[in-house]
């Protein structure tokens, strides 16, 4: 059969994914970037239901990956953070036994720690990246902060396409609001990238590679390196 | 690295994380469940190993370190099992309902109560049964349901050795153990911590054989352990990256061990792990010296572990307005809305203009209602509605901002209820209601009435003049007559929304004559030309007419001797919407064209002339039919006798003030005198000519709705 025939044969893909995709694209990214990027904390799968009451076979939740840790040198500290507490709520000396065997730190590090989730979105039948950051006693940040915690070409990505940005908007499963990066031109360009990456067309379009291609521009965004092992698509 | 002998043993303390879920949670479960119930609450605190070798682990709490709120009996949290990452120790939490009794707390006594538990644990040996015990802590807080800030403070008790215990060594393991003990330890480590009934079991013990075979046993085995020749390492999970300092769970580790097995000397393991394995380099062996007295164990030992802020020993806060507060969410979801509309359709899209411009709208009934929501939709923010009248039982059909509630006892005042009904909507709106009556020409008054209608046309002239944009949507043509003379005299940006039974009319007034609010102008008094003063505006244009230009007549009493259902404006009750809308969407418009209340009227398919604005064209009139749902773009310009907006009038209001807004008033004909009307009228029936029967409007039958 001739292959250039069987991809023609294919209706023009549009970029997106089912849901059902999105699981199985989901379970392919977590296994490959377990294996090739194993000094970063893994991909784990967190079901959930939105819909108790609906009965779902297919499982529902989405990709998650916690823990990343920032650490921001002292002087990059914001000293707003600190908090001018009236006495009336501290211990006195001779309340609290005096004791030399607690360690006393006199200048600690401050960590910006990060966690992305991979959701599926329904009406636009695309994953989307949320995320979240926040110091290490649980205080979020606000998007000033995470910011400047953003690689340089970040910034440049998102001012350039129209169709990179940043919003908060309240998390599907956790009812929290969380950042994320807006869904509606990602169809757009994972079928450019579909049709500009011939690799992919020789073979036809395997859904399994959907998640690493479409991180391999999102994570930039967010400064997630993809490793170039995660991007070979000859079977593996 | 080695320590000398004697040198005491400092313990890094143990840092508390909370989850934004955890105080979702609690919020939900205080206003929903507790209410004021302050009685202490068990919780469930997770910690796991060090992972990281620059970053400690912190104690953390969960939205699940709460009971769920759906559990109907229980206030007990499900404690999880057998996950490595989330070890789970209990904990109790008293929170107070206000901010001075969270202050009243006694802070020494509840850390005694919560240390004397730990040591009874570790007497009666439940500590051996189950360790987790041993990490036992205490949270208070005063959560501020209002402002969503919470204010909260840990205590980790750890009993205290009287004398300190001393450190004779610590090293990395990897520096203590052989190469061969190193990886068989490593192995068990492994194997323990992905094992579901260990993994989340924070101390342990671990025997070496003289084979360099390592085993990791739970502490309930300490007599196995005895019998053999073997190395002993008293292990526990190290949440702390120190490479110096061992954490905190080793203090009551070693009160339990000195107080159950009476040992003087301990070899410990601070167990630390890097990407989920374990790490003998980064875990650590030390030995440390217990040299308590013999009755030690006899009395509770004292206890330490209120957690420091920065190295004071204060509580912290945090504020969770931004994801909490439901008026911000609504705000940022609102700005998100147009913010999209920005980056996707429209990039020259002011949001700024659009939240900063002040709205007066001049009626609060069936498009006042519309206009209102519209600009809202818009982002506008600041919007003051005046109306004198009061919901009645039929309008909350055709005003959307009104409910039955608000026609019940007579009915609420419209320009109060809209208001709240606006807040309803969208708290975050800055809306003002003004009770008060618009004075109209044609409707004369009395010497006693007088005064207080003085002070009705100060007032709406200082409400104009403390806006940006005014909407004239009332139900009579006369009332329009004073808010367009006023508006025409500040240049204010005026829109016109009129409606007849199955037609409409929106339009935006042009520029008034003169080029600032107020003052004389020196230029027209002497000018030469009179005519070209009465139609040019301040930029020498030829002004735009407003709502009044076309008239030959001045406005006079048209709501007298109207028949019942001629006083009811009724129309079809698309058009109050329809016209709405439009009237808004011209307003957004002149907002972003450069030369705003100046700019030129478009007509539609109007393909030369005008540069394209981004928004489209920008009319002067739209009128509306929908027995023909049909819509079409005029352009009028200013009438040299206008009674509203000529220079003539203005001049005249400029320089005799109320008195002649009084005039106005009480005697219609004085404004066509003074505009000229009665001249052309007298010159315009000098003429003899027969006029065909005319059906056209103006004058004739329908009385029942405002002439457009």
């Amino acid at each position: 059969m001739d292959q250039k025939e069987s991809v023609r044969d294919i209706t023009p893909w549009d970029g997106t994914l089912s849901s059902s995709d999105f699981f199985s694209a989901a379970c392919a990214f977590s296994e490959k970037w377990k294996r090739f990027n194993a000094s970063v904390p893994p991909w784990l799968w967190v079901p959930s239901r939105k819909h108790h009451l609906l009965s779902s076979h297919k499982e529902e939740g989405y990709l998650s990956l916690e823990g990343m840790c920032l650490i921001k040198s002292s002087e990059e500290q914001e000293s707003c953070r600190s908090q001018t507490w009236k006495e009336e709520s501290s211990i006195s000396q001779e309340e609290e036994a005096v004791e030399n065997a607690t360690l006393v730190q006199s200048s600690c590090d401050e960590v910006n720690h990060y966690d992305f989730h991979i959701v599926y979105s329904p009406s636009y039948r695309v994953p989307v990246l949320y995320f979240r950051s926040y110091h290490s006693d649980g205080q979020p940040l606000p998007f000033g902060e995470i910011e400047k915690d953003l690689p340089d070409h970040s910034a440049k990505i998102r001012s350039e396409s129209k169709w990179t940005f940043i919003t908060q908007e309240e998390h599907p499963y956790l009812n929290r609001p969380w950042y994320k990066l807006h869904p509606c031109g990602t169809s757009e360009w994972m079928k450019l990238l579909f049709l500009g990456d011939t690799a992919l067309n020789k073979n036809g379009f395997v859904i399994e590679h959907y998640l690493v291609s479409w991180f391999s521009v999102i994570g930039q965004v967010v400064g997630l390196k993809i490793p170039l092992g995660m991007l070979e698509t000859v079977s593996c | 690295m080695s320590r000398k002998e004697g040198a005491l043993l400092q313990f890094a303390p143990m840092q508390s994380s909370v989850d934004e879920g955890f105080w979702h949670r609690f919020s939900s479960l205080k206003l929903n469940k507790l209410g004021i119930d302050d009685s202490p609450l068990p919780i469930i605190g997770f910690y796991a190993p060090c992972s990281h070798s620059q970053v400690s682990n912190h104690l953390t709490l969960l939205a699940e370190s709460l009971p769920s709120e759906s559990s109907d009996s229980s206030l007990v949290p499900e404690p999880s099992s057998g996950n490595r990452n989330k070890c789970s120790v209990p904990g109790i939490l008293y929170n107070t309902n206000t901010v001075e009794g969270f202050h009243a707390l006694d802070k020494m006594k509840l850390l005694k109560e919560e240390a004397a538990k730990i040591w009874n644990d570790i007497v009666t040996g439940k500590a051996v049964e189950d360790c987790s015990m041993l990490s036992r802590f205490l949270l208070i807080s005063f959560a501020d349901l209002k402002k969503w800030s919470f204010h909260y403070w840990f205590a980790f008790p750890a009993l205290m050795l009287d004398p300190p215990a001393a450190l004779v060594n610590l090293r990395p393991a990897s520096q203590w153990l052989s190469a061969a003990e190193a990886e068989s330890l490593s192995t068990a480590c492994n194997e323990w911590r992905n094992s579901k009934s260990t993994a989340d079991v924070p101390f342990f013990l671990v025997t070496i054989d003289p084979q360099s075979r390592a085993t990791v046993r739970l502490l309930k085995d300490w007599d196995a352990c005895q019998s053999d020749a073997h190395k002993i390492l008293f292990g526990f999970y190290d949440p702390c990256h120190l490479p110096n300092n061992p954490g905190w769970p080793l203090r009551n580790f070693l009160a339990l061990i000195s107080a159950k097995w009476n040992l003087k000397s301990v070899q410990f393991l601070c167990y630390r792990e890097n990407r989920g394995f374990a790490d003998m380099g980064l875990s650590l062996v030390g030995e440390a010296l217990i040299t308590v007295s013999e009755g030690w164990k006899n009395t509770m030992p004292n206890a330490v572990g209120w957690e420091l802020n920065k190295g004071r020993k204060v509580p912290r806060c945090i504020s969770l307005a931004q994801s909490m507060d439901p008026t911000r969410l609504a705000v940022s979801a609102a700005d998100l809305n147009l913010k999209l509309m920005r980056w996707r359709a429209l990039p020259s899209l002011n949001l700024s203009a659009l939240s900063s411009v002040k709205c007066l709208l001049l009626g609060a009934g069936t498009l006042g209602c519309q206009v209102a929501r519209m600009l809202m939709a818009w982002g506008v923010r600041k919007i003051t509605l005046v109306d004198n009248g009061k919901v009645a039982m039929s309008n909350p059909l055709r005003q959307s901002l009104y409910t039955l509630d608000d026609c019940l006892n007579g009915g609420s005042f419209k320009a109060t209820a809209a208001v709240e009904s606006l807040k309803r909507i969208f708290p975050a709106v800055e809306a003002e209601g003004v009770v008060m009556a618009i004075p109209m020409p044609g409707h004369p008054v009395n010497s006693q009435e007088q005064e207080s209608v003085l002070d009705d046309c100060r007032r709406l002239s200082d409400l104009i003049d403390a806006h940006d944009s005014v909407f004239l949507l009332t139900d009579t043509r006369e009332s329009r007559w004073l808010p367009t003379l006023l508006c025409a005299n500040t240049n204010k940006i005026t829109i016109t929304a009129a409606l007849g039974f199955d037609s409409f009319l929106v339009m935006r007034h042009g520029a008034g004559p003169f080029s600032h609010a107020h003052g004389f102008n020196a230029e027209t008094a002497i000018s030469s030309s009179a005519d070209v003063h009465k139609i040019k505006d301040a930029k020498g244009k030829h002004r735009l007419g407003c709502y009044f230009c076309n008239d030959v007549v001045a406005p006079t009493d048209s709501t007298s001797n109207r028949t019942l259902d001629q006083q009811c404006t009724v129309t079809r009750p698309g058009l109050a919407p329809i016209a709405s809308a439009l009237a808004v969407e011209l307003l957004v418009s002149i907002l972003h064209h450069p030369e705003g209340i100046f700019a030129e009227g478009d007509i539609s398919n109007n393909v030369i002339g005008t540069s394209e604005q981004p928004l489209g064209i920008l009319p002067h009139q739209i009128r509306g039919s929908l027995a023909q749902f049909s819509q079409m773009t005029l352009v009028g310009y200013s009438s040299p006798s206008c009674t509203a907006c000529c220079d003539t009038v203005l001049s005249e209001y400029r320089n005799k003030g109320m008195e002649f807004i009084l005039q106005a008033i009480n005697h219609p004909t004085y404004l066509e005198d003074l505009t000229g009307l009665t001249e052309l009228m007298k010159s315009a029936s000098a003429f003899s000519l027969d006029w065909d029967k005319d059906d056209d409007g103006g004058g004739g039958g329908d009385e029942d709705c405002v002439e457009i």
